[in-house]
């Protein structure tokens, strides 16, 4: 005799003596599978061991769907956390047996007194479950302590979506760090929850989830908590994903602009010539050559006339846009900026051999510059007299 | 004598008077020391003005470069002027029963390949500054999840 028929031939003696041994086991086990540990062991099938969230443990045989199992579990466990048919928690049955034990008559047998206890199991049971559906009534009780599996999933995703909300940069990490170990026991996961303040509970049910969906030994109840398993793992999975995208958007966009720019540039052809002075534009030719071709192609403009068109207007926009300030300006600068500069270049003409011709170029714009109307005052007094000698530049010196 | 200042409008006036001049003249007329003087005068009178009026610098900077742009593409564009419209590869390509031979060819072509390498521009531009959608996997994960609104608390027993 298994210990299943041994247990319910003990609880319902004479119930069942129509039935052999074998019957009954069977029978039993097709109405409640979760039993099947407790059978003849030559009759136990390999089964899927799954943790109910009330802590039961019940092996269901391995030729049970997916779908019967769920089903099986949302005998139980409706889908939306509140229990059809709960069962009392630990503290609970003690306070019911404790009560029993208080109020129970003196002298009943033993049987009497299991009679008793079954008795306000039950009421106890069905004021629980009518509690769970008036609070549940029209909508979904995520939080019902007596599940903390769904319980736990809402508080996470209540959490996630109040951090998000107000920490979208830091959640971007945290994101990262779930997608960095994907569904790989989830202990990240839980750290990160703590940071949320969703509570040890939350955090802790998302690791088993995450756990789940990783060994695909589901540490909660059957299919429901494999899609929640499997729904968190892709909110993680997601926001991860929508990371990757930005990163690898912004990686391929620069390829993608330079060999734009490079195939403009083979259309655009400069020469030599036309780069050599374009000092501004890069160090080298190719430099140039690569960066002035960008600059077109920024302007959004084609190798066509009208492309050459609009960049003048752009050019005659911007001068209109420089003149319009300076028209408007009541400021004097100073000319010595003008000085220095022809100094400058007066100092490279000189750095040659042969200087005399070049510097001798730069000192007469010079002295155009200076005796310009427009920058220049007529000193009053004495001429300036020519003394006859001339500088190194070869001009005469004059002395007043 | 030089004046220590000058309004920047007169010097203004010089600058541009003075490019004018280097423009308009005949190559070979003036030695190569002497416009390059000419160049630093009127880079020193641009240098002033801007000392007073800065904001003016960045707009004389974009002029500049975008001037000597637009050399380079009026070179580009008078040459593309004088491309044989149906060149020796398209011919090939044609001959040989392969037109899709000749899509290369075309592609290089300025008139028909820049606005391809415009718009390849213009999506690696929003590429390179493309923010994650973590808005948008976030709000189709929490509807798949049941959770497309903040989800109503229930009352605690």
């Amino acid at each position: 005799m298994s210990e299943l028929t041994k247990r319910i031939r003990a609880k319902y003696p004479n119930a069942y003596n129509d039935l052999s041994d074998d019957e009954l086991e069977q029978k039993v086990l097709a109405k409640h599978p979760q039993y099947a540990d407790l059978a003849d062991p030559k009759d136990q099938q390999p089964s899927v061991r799954v943790h109910m969230p009330d802590g039961r443990v019940i092996n269901f045989p391995a030729t049970m769907s997916h779908d019967e199992i769920t089903k099986a579990i949302d005998q139980d466990f409706r889908p939306n956390g509140a229990p059809s048919r709960p069962a009392l928690s630990r503290e609970q049955y003690n306070a019911v047996r404790q009560r029993v034990i208080n109020t129970a008559p003196d002298g009943l047998t033993r049987d009497q007194f299991s009679a008793l206890m079954d008795s306000e199991l039950t009421k106890a049971k069905t004021a629980q479950a009518e509690s769970a559906v008036e609070h549940t009534e029209g909508k979904p009780d995520y939080n019902g302590v007596d599940n903390p599996i769904y319980g736990g999933a809402y508080r996470v995703v209540r959490g996630l979506y109040h951090y998000a909300k107000d920490h979208p940069a830091a959640a971007g990490a945290m994101a990262g760090s779930a997608l960095a170990a994907p569904l790989t026991g989830g202990m990240s996961v839980p750290a990160a929850m703590a940071a949320v303040g969703v509570g040890g509970a939350g955090g802790a049910a998302y690791g088993q989830l995450a756990k789940g969906a990783a060994t695909d030994d589901y540490g909660t109840p059957g299919g429901n908590a494999r899609e929640i398993a499997t729904e968190g793992g892709l909110s993680a999975l997601g926001e991860g994903s929508a990371r990757a995208v930005g990163a690898g958007a912004r990686r391929i966009g620069p390829i993608l602009r330079d060999q734009a720019v490079s195939a403009y540039s083979r259309m655009l052809k400069p020469t030599k010539d036309a780069i050599q002075s374009m000092t501004q534009y890069g160090a080298t030719l190719p430099e140039r050559a690569h960066n002035v071709a960008a600059a077109i192609l920024d302007e959004g403009v084609n190798i066509t006339q009208a492309g050459a068109r609009k960049i003048h207007d752009r050019i005659s926009q911007l001068a209109d846009r420089a003149s319009s300030i300076i028209a408007n300006s009541d400021k004097r600068a100073s000319t010595s900026y003008i000085t220095d500069a022809l100094g400058e270049a007066r100092d490279r003409a000189a750095q040659q051999l042969a200087p005399g011709a070049d510097v001798a170029a730069v000192d007469a714009v010079e002295n155009s510059v200076r005796a310009n109307p427009q920058i220049t005052k007529r000193v009053r007094g004495r001429k300036l007299l020519d003394t006859g000698v001339l500088d190194a530049s070869g001009q005469p010196v004059m002395k007043r | 004598m030089l004046l220590p200042t000058a309004t920047v409008q007169k010097l203004d006036a010089l600058k541009r008077g003075t490019y004018r001049a280097i423009g308009d003249r005949a190559y070979g007329e003036t030695q190569g020391a002497a416009i390059e003087a000419e160049k630093a005068a009127a880079r020193g009178a641009r240098q002033a003005i801007e000392s007073v009026e800065p904001t003016v610098g960045p707009i004389h900077q974009a002029e500049s470069k975008l001037i000597d742009a637009s050399g380079v593409l009026d070179d580009a564009v008078f040459r593309s002027g004088k491309h044989n419209p149906f060149g020796l590869t398209e011919g090939i390509a044609l001959a040989g029963h392969r037109p899709i031979w000749a899509l290369p060819a075309l592609l290089n072509r300025p008139g028909i390949g820049s606005p391809v390498a415009r718009a390849v521009n213009a999506v690696g531009r929003k590429l390179a500054t493309a923010e994650p959608p973590a808005n948008l996997v976030r709000a189709a994960l929490l509807a798949l999840m049941g959770q497309d609104q903040e989800p109503e608390q229930p009352e605690q027993r």
